[in-house]
């Protein structure tokens, strides 16, 4: 059996011992609990208010296991997130990460989730096929749609709830 | 309780006035609020009501205050706000029109 280990957790002076096992079975849930939670603004509290409910429910003398932990975390149930409003969604725009001209092939390779190289590709083949014709559009585009700096902030404001 | 995903998908929205009203009277602690509603028949785990607390004091709704325990860490002592009040009135009355209609329609 693996050396017990302590468990420190918020709001509880004492440590708690447990198996490895169990505190990485604690460490996922509160992983998960922080990804579920990423777009509430109160997330750390809520993890700390979690944390200080698990430690209510632990001893102080007796080493828990993992599958004590995992029938704890069981009864605490998944983390839900309290706002009830759909994410906003996919949408178009520019991205300036990675942009070559205004960054539009990058906004139309995450909205459909292509490879940006393969956007590209086509969309030179495209430029060429329309004798240059497609940069009329492509200006367009570059006057109309929003700019977005980053992939990451792109697929943030696509899964965060509408603004209202 | 009842299993049915058409019944706890009903059951779902109540979850937000029970906990208003679980703190109408008193102030009471995340797991007195539990307890409260596992009293009626509720079943609620603190995976749901932690981050439901935290919206409705965002929303102003409630309010907390910490409170030192005997037994383990300080507390936050959770109570209703007048605009939570508010909300809980209007909660209770669309309640009462809800169960209006579904006694009265087949009649």
């Amino acid at each position: 059996m693996a050396e017990p280990i302590s468990l420190r957790l918020t709001g509880h002076a004492a440590a708690f011992p447990a198996t490895p096992d169990a505190r990485d079975t604690l460490r996922r849930y509160l992983d998960d609990a922080r990804a579920r939670l990423r777009f509430d603004p109160d997330a750390d509290e809520i993890v700390r208010d979690l944390e200080s409910a698990i430690g209510d429910r632990l001893s102080t003398h007796d080493v828990l296991t993992g599958t004590q932990m995992t029938a704890i975390l069981a009864d605490l149930g998944p983390v839900g997130v309290a706002h009830s409003s759909p994410p906003r969604g996919r949408f178009l725009c520019r991205i300036q990460e990675k942009q070559w001209f205004g960054g539009i092939c990058g906004g139309l390779s995450a909205y459909g989730d292509f490879s940006l190289d393969w956007t590209r590709t086509i969309a030179l083949a495209l430029l060429v096929f329309t004798g240059g014709l497609l940069a009329i559009p492509y200006l367009v585009l570059l006057f109309v749609l929003p700019v977005v700096p980053t992939f990451a902030e792109y697929e943030r404001q696509r899964d965060s709830p509408a603004v209202a | 309780m009842q299993a049915d995903p058409k019944l706890v998908a009903l059951r779902r929205g109540l979850l937000e006035p029970l906990v208003l009203a679980a703190v109408s009277t008193q102030q009471r602690y995340a797991a007195e609020i539990l307890a409260a509603l596992h009293e009626v028949g509720f079943p609620a785990q603190e995976g749901a009501l932690y981050p439901l607390l935290s919206t409705l004091r965002r929303d102003g709704l409630v309010e907390h205050e910490w409170r030192e325990s005997l037994s383990g860490p300080p507390r936050k002592y959770f109570s209703l706000t007048d605009a939570g009040r508010a909300q809980l009135a209007s909660f209770r009355s669309y309640w009462n029109e809800l169960s209006y209609m579904i006694d009265t329609i087949g009649l």
